[in-house]
């Protein structure tokens, strides 16, 4: 079957006063229709630099993407797409919600207005149309009151308010791909909860793929069909959510369910905590990144970077500790049933 | 248990202009008791981070008492009570980014408590800051170095050392790891926990993530709209949580077990939290409690123990 996105070879690098700095170190996926792949990790590990570069957000010249990337979306090359045609591909094609409603809407317009904006651009010249259209993006997305949102301005919303208008931002002119780039984290439990119930009924009702960037597991269990895992600019596991979840074979995906705290486990017992911190991405990196960091770390770890191996289906991982001739290994991580 | 901390009918209440008052903290009252972790959760707006700065007078309290080791710190007190109690309580602040001076060593935030209640010559001050940067997991030659040569778990480290170095007993920890990556945030809590056997600590934990709370704690109170509305033993609390809020801030949880959240009932909570400035009557939760009716406006429900050790503050309970 054909994808709809298609990713090769992604790498993307800063130019930084202290050197390039690889945010991206070559990373091969694509996204399905109607499906849900979430990208977990820690902070700069390049979850979101691989997001805002599908919708080529990150200008030259102090980034640089990989003369060997592509990005192919319904056949066309994303990074070849001259300026006109990514007008049109951004917004209509594929959207964004962005992390911080607080800061990524403009406090000088009202809500409507800024839903109108890309209605105008991309599906209509009227004005009236527009305002309906936004309208009943309004009313989708589950706010009290749209007719009085829509003359409101961002600062007179709550949080979780800001972060609806984001959602009917982003679905206004009805993407084919949604990219959610940790839609919860600003957010409170239970506006947490609403948001993820609210993202799940959309996702049906419009028939969107999404993209999932969070480092929330709670929400990717919720959420994800496939999920990625990425260390330090690479992906290191990928799966779908049961493989991940019950049946992970990288140590640093061990190490990132360990570290949350299970409702159902003893209390005060230590956590797991990974040693040390993420390994600075000016550096080359030729072996495994995580080397650094693994407690079954092998000489050969420090060497090279392994190669894909698959384990079933879609599940695959990036570790010497599933080559045959590898040491047994207990992992860390044993799924404890939640009642 | 003795008790270490005990807050009484405490009020702080904030003028926001045109005669409009701001109740952040209403009548609240506790127990911590000595070696224990008192955990708090509530919605942003909640008045738990009010709460845990009122408790340390960093806020003057409206009304109410906070006493502590048997002495109440809202009243009168000679200088030496004074001063004894801000060196026997800390606190550990939220944002490990703002809570230290961009100008000042590492060496001179951890030592400004020291030279204010200690007197200790500056060799000796050294060999202390050398000793409480190995303890928590830093070594003596970030002393030296300025707070933005380091990464957000490492300050966070520094601001725990702040509030180890005068020896206390009690620290607040004002969302010490919402700051935090997770792989980051697992490291401070089990050095948190660790420095708690150690030092026979108390803390008041406060944060917004359920679970890291009911890993953390022994007890766990749960705050709404300026009052608490349930305190029981961190087990019990999440086992069988009474007060409709506390039931619904548990399903709101999110797991990372898809298995588990595919099958279990969500009781949605509809709506956000009103303002603090005018609060419904009665009940303040029941403008978003699904089994809320006629009699919930017209009294305002007392905090009762129901079991045990099991406050809870609904009049349907």
């Amino acid at each position: 079957m054909e994808h709809l996105l298609n990713v090769r070879d992604l790498a993307v690098s800063f130019h930084t006063h202290a050197g390039e700095v690889k945010a991206v170190r070559g990373i091969n996926f694509h996204l399905d229709k109607n499906e849900t792949l979430a990208f977990v990790g820690e902070s700069g590990c390049g979850k979101t630099v691989t997001a805002k570069t599908i919708l080529r957000l990150l200008k030259p010249p102090f980034v640089e993407i990989g003369a060997e990337s592509s990005i192919e979306f319904q056949g066309q090359d994303v990074i070849k797409m001259s300026k006109k045609n990514l007008q049109k591909y951004r917004g209509k094609d594929v959207s964004m919600i962005f992390q911080d409603p607080m800061t990524s809407l403009n406090p000088t317009m009202t809500c409507g207005k800024q839903i109108m904006e890309s209605v105008l651009l991309h599906v209509t010249k009227n004005k009236k149309e527009a305002y309906d259209i936004a309208l009943d993006t309004l009313k989708m997305v589950q706010i009290p009151d749209p007719e009085k949102r829509m003359k409101q301005y961002p600062h007179e919303l709550s949080g979780g308010m800001r972060q609806r208008i984001m959602i009917a931002i982003a679905l206004s002119c009805k993407p084919s791909i949604l990219i959610a780039d940790e839609p919860t984290t600003a957010l409170d439990v239970t506006i947490q909860a609403q948001v993820i119930d609210l993202l799940r009924e959309l996702k049906t009702a419009t028939k969107a793929a999404v993209i999932l960037v969070t480092h929330d597991l709670g929400v990717v269990a919720n959420f994800a069909d496939r999920i990625q895992v990425m260390y330090a600019g690479k992906i290191v596991e990928r799966g779908t959510a049961q493989d991940i979840f019950y049946k992970s074979r990288h140590p640093y995906t061990w190490a990132l369910l360990n570290s949350v705290p299970k409702l159902a486990k003893e209390r005060k017992q230590a956590l797991y905590s990974l040693r040390g911190t993420p390994p600075d991405l000016i550096l080359p990196l030729e072996h495994c990144p995580f080397a650094a960091r693994c407690q079954y770390c092998m000489p050969i770890c420090k060497e090279v970077f392994p190669e894909e191996t698959v384990i079933d289906g879609q599940h695959s991982v990036h570790c010497f500790l599933t080559h045959p001739n590898a040491p047994a290994v207990t992992p860390l991580y044993q799924m404890e049933v939640s009642s | 248990m003795k008790p270490l901390v005990e807050v009484k009918g405490l009020k702080k209440y904030f003028n926001v202009g045109r005669n409009t008052v701001l109740k952040a903290v209403d009548d609240l009252s506790f127990t911590i008791y000595q070696g224990e972790t008192l955990g708090l959760v509530g919605e942003s707006g909640c008045g738990k981070t009010t709460c845990g700065r009122t408790i340390l007078k960093l806020y003057e309290p409206t009304g109410g008492s906070i006493i502590y080791n048997g002495k109440d710190m809202n009243t009168k007190q000679p200088r030496s009570e004074i001063m004894n109690f801000k060196k026997s309580a800390q606190i550990i602040f939220q944002d490990p980014y703002s809570a230290l001076d961009p100008r000042m060593t590492i060496e001179e935030i951890i030592s400004e408590g020291i030279s204010v209640h200690y007197r200790k010559t500056r060799s000796e001050t050294a060999e202390i800051v050398n000793e409480l940067l190995t303890k928590i997991g830093l070594t003596g030659d970030f002393a030296n170095r300025f707070p933005h040569e380091l990464s957000g778990g490492q300050r966070q480290r520094v601001g725990i050392a702040r509030a180890l170095a005068v020896n206390p007993d009690f620290i607040v920890c004002d969302e010490p790891i919402s700051a935090l990556d997770v792989s980051i945030q697992a490291q401070i809590v089990n050095l948190l926990i660790s420095l708690q056997k150690e030092r026979n600590l108390t803390y008041l934990f406060i944060s917004h993530d359920l679970s890291m709370v009911k890993h953390i704690s022994d007890r766990v109170g749960v705050m709404y709209l300026g009052n608490l509305v349930e305190l029981a033993d961190s087990e019990t609390l999440f086992a069988e949580p009474k007060h409709p809020y506390t039931k619904a801030l548990m399903s709101a949880i999110l797991t990372a077990d898809p298995d588990f959240e595919k099958v279990r009932e969500r009781q949605k909570l509809q709506g956000e939290i009103p303002s603090p400035i005018n609060p419904p009557s009665g009940c303040k939760f029941r403008t978003r409690c699904p089994y809320a009716d006629g009699s919930c406006a017209q009294t305002v429900p007392e905090l009762r123990e129901v079991s045990p050790g099991h406050f809870t503050a609904c009049v349907k309970e």
